[in-house]
């Protein structure tokens, strides 16, 4: 992975050979997508991953993203379709929004290469924050999540934003969860 | 002068309640009061007749230890200056401590089942109902986590334990099915953002009666009105039960089948995002090996993608499990859909996926909800003959003919209903799991064709409906070759006399996993020996040419340096029938400038 300045680039990627996107055109984007290596260079156990609509996603952040003000987001899509619409809906989590009311936007799929959505999206406080987004083609969908880190952010702040449930118990070996009792 | 009259008003002395029942050993209150006209000014003392003793400054009658019913009466006395003396008196009945006795403490364990909206496939949690936990470890534990017994609720959800009154205990119920006869069964579903905790639920610790007892517990789902309110504890169970019912169908057909050891990875952080599948970062569900165990991961992220009520997601994973484990599988995974032309493996692999999910929950609609309240989804018809692009390389083409294969619903081309019994031969038949060619549809009909009661020509008709036509593992003499002239024979034979067979890697169809961009080689060694494998690009422009070697599903050789136009390798190989797939780099890498790249192979013995 190249460490470069100013910009982050964060892949989505479910295929199981996966390497680094084209962070090729702007020499200051930091890459930080950790999918696999190259597949000719090193060839790791494969995942076989859900149906649905066969589209990648890579996401770019800022580097340093900072709340009050409005970032750039950039979202990149590529699918695998030769013709045909797809649909695509981003949807912020709580405290996130969006520049403008629009969160759909469309893609022709007979135009070759990757489809690019920049989204200009603000939290008011800092914490980690998600863009919640949906692919449509074909009568299919794939769902991808982007994490934005706005400000200042502690563990914390993402435990808070996805809590995980349940006690932990048993020195760490059980996750204790609770249930409803009924004693007679 | 007036003599004062004498004093003669004794003190008076009670006890509040003057009777008491105290358990052998144990102890009970009565407030003992002793007044007088001028002063108390000897006692109260205590006496008792029959054991016991009482404590006057704490009012706390402690019994003696008996075997029987004893009364002991215990007579306090007071005096006052003037030698007045009053008594008073506490009747207690000293009774036997109880003998700890056996009792039953049983229960049913249940779980919420979220199912479908039909109409928007989307999850309804309007129609959630409770079902069973079944097969799952119960463990009673007392008030400091000791496990006193462990037992395995049956298929109803019921559990029993025999125990001790008196003691105070708590059910924890795990989510896990292990078994080690009739069937070997190793599947636990544990938090990945947890170190791998297994998921537990538990009831509060209360002390056993001396009659039997009921304790129900049930998992919720944990949603409430129109978000999630709750602890999703219902999740793990859900997920095992899906499972568990996926092993009985295949047990069904081969009361001997041993389940290898897996994982179900889950958790409310389970993100479509790849990275550190620590902090729930699985990119999506899927199914892979990690650290040599098969995991299967699942999406908990509410309001974008969960997937433990997804019952189609979940048995489709499995069905990578099981090709994984009881069979072979020689998929390379990647993004896919009913639609695409595929890699043939790939295409095999998820129609497999797909069908499976059909078969096991008997209902042909694939279902997967994602979206705010998972109120959205969309569905996979397993039944739907009609894609297009059918053919070899096509998960539409496989999903249909695999789940015609099982159902007894005639349609179209299908007059097959043959059920699992045959698909789970041919899957574990050797022709198949020692397959020379890869694992596609065609490596899969040539062990159906080993199996039981299958008639060849309702076979073909519906590899012909699905426009393939190809025999042999290797698919010999396929017509079919979707889209791209190139893509025919299947397989490509390369001698091993220097011979050069060109080739290409093409992306009509997309990048990495799909239709024309790794092409497959069968070459026959005549001998173990050293063989160099040469591939020279013939056509202008960057294109990175790779390979990889087989034998019997096992890859022997890797042709993968990063030099541009050119990859040489030698390998030592055994004798005997190779297959090889070949690809420009640029089409595999996600991301890469994909294009179509030309090349000449030769193998040469040295």
């Amino acid at each position: 992975m190249t460490r470069l300045t100013k910009l982050a680039i964060s892949s989505v990627l479910i295929g199981g050979l996966a390497a680094c996107a084209a962070a090729t055109a702007d020499e200051e984007l930091a890459a930080t997508s950790v999918a696999p290596a190259p597949a000719s260079k090193t060839i790791a156990h494969v995942a076989t991953v859900k149906p649905g609509a066969s589209v990648t996603m890579t996401s770019v952040l800022p580097k340093s993203m900072t709340s009050g003000s409005y970032q750039t987001v950039r979202l990149r899509f590529d699918e695998s379709y030769v013709n045909g619409i797809m649909t695509v809906t981003v949807v912020p989590t709580a405290e996130l929004s969006l520049f403008g009311s629009a969160g759909v936007r469309t893609f022709n799929m007979a135009v070759p290469g990757s489809h690019v959505w920049d989204l200009d999206v603000k939290a008011d406080a800092d914490g980690v924050y998600f863009l919640n987004v949906f692919a449509e083609a074909q009568g299919e969908a794939r769902s991808f999540s982007v994490r934005l880190d706005m400000g200042t952010t502690t563990q914390k702040m993402f435990q808070n934003a996805v809590p995980a449930d349940g006690e932990l118990t048993d020195g760490g070996k059980i996750r204790v969860m609770e249930a409803e009792e009924i004693i007679q | 002068m007036t003599v004062p009259a004498p004093d003669t008003t004794a003190p008076v002395v009670t006890f509040s309640p003057a009777t008491l029942t105290v358990e052998s050993g144990q102890t009970g209150s009565s407030v003992l009061t002793a007044t007088d006209d001028t002063a108390v000014t000897t006692g109260p003392t205590v006496s008792c007749t029959n054991g016991g003793s009482f404590n006057v400054s704490t009012n706390v009658f402690t019994a003696a230890m008996v075997t029987v019913n004893t009364q002991s009466v215990c007579t306090a006395t007071a005096s006052d200056a003037a030698g007045n003396s009053g008594t008073g008196t506490l009747t207690v009945t000293m009774t036997p401590a109880p003998v700890a006795t056996n009792v039953v403490v049983s229960g049913k364990l249940t779980y919420d089942r979220v199912p479908f909206n039909t109409a928007t496939n989307g999850l309804n949690y309007a129609g959630t109902v409770p079902m069973p936990i079944r097969q799952a470890p119960v463990q009673l534990l007392n008030a400091a986590g000791v496990v006193l017994q462990s037992t395995v609720s049956d298929d109803n959800g019921d559990y029993s334990f025999t125990v001790l009154s008196g003691l105070d205990v708590r059910v924890r119920v795990r989510s896990e099915v292990q078994k080690t006869a009739p069937n070997l069964i190793d599947m636990k579903v544990v938090d990945n953002t947890s170190s791998d905790s297994l998921y537990a639920i538990q009831g509060a610790v209360s002390e056993v009666p001396t009659s039997n007892q009921t304790r129900n517990l049930h998992a919720a789902s944990g949603w409430g009105v129109t978000s999630y309110t709750g602890t999703r504890a219902a999740a793990p169970f859900a997920l095992l039960d899906t499972l568990y019912s996926t092993l009985e169908e295949f047990i069904a057909v081969d009361a001997t089948v041993d389940f290898p050891a897996f994982k179900v990875l889950w958790s409310t952080r389970n993100r479509a995002e790849s990275g550190n599948v620590a902090d729930g970062q699985i990119g999506t569900s899927s199914f892979t090996v990690s650290g040599g165990t098969p995991v299967i991961r699942i999406l908990g992220d509410d309001g974008n993608d969960t997937d433990e009520y997804d019952v189609h997601v979940v048995v489709h994973e499995f069905g990578h499990y099981f090709e994984n484990s009881l069979s072979r599988a020689d998929s390379i995974g990647g993004p896919h859909s009913s639609s695409n032309r595929l890699d043939a493996r790939v295409a095999f692999g998820e129609g497999w996926g797909n069908a499976l999910s059909g078969m096991i929950l008997e209902d042909p609609i694939y279902r997967d909800s994602f979206g705010a309240a998972q109120a959205s989804g969309f569905n996979i018809n397993v039944e739907n003959n009609t894609y297009t692009s059918t053919g070899w390389y096509s998960e539409g083409s496989v999903q249909s003919i695999l789940y015609d294969l099982f159902d007894s619903a005639n349609d179209g081309a299908d007059t097959a209903s043959y059920g699992l019994a045959p698909i789970y031969g041919a899957f574990t038949d050797p022709d198949y799991a020692n397959t020379e060619a890869f694992t596609t549809i065609f490596a899969f009909l040539e062990a159906l064709g080993n199996q039981a009661g299958i008639t060849t020509s309702e076979v073909t008709a519906l590899t012909n409906a699905q426009n393939f036509n190809g025999t042999t593992g290797f698919g010999n003499g396929e017509t079919n070759n979707g889209g791209i002239a190139e893509m025919l024979p299947v397989y490509k034979t390369l001698p091993t006399n220097g011979t050069a067979v060109p080739f290409c890697s093409v992306d009509n169809f997309g990048s990495y996993n799909k239709h024309g961009n790794r092409r497959y080689f069968q070459i026959e060694i005549p001998s173990a020996g050293s063989y160099e494998f040469t591939m020279t690009q013939t056509t202008a422009g960057a294109g990175d040419p790779d390979f990889l070697v087989f034998k019997d599903g096992v890859r022997v050789g890797v042709g993968g340096s990063g030099v541009d136009r050119s990859e040489t390798q030698s390998f030592t190989l055994a004798a005997g029938t190779h297959v090889m797939e070949a690809y420009a780099f640029r089409n595999v890498e996600p991301g890469a400038t994909t294009g179509d790249v030309c090349y000449n192979f030769t193998v040469e013995a040295q």
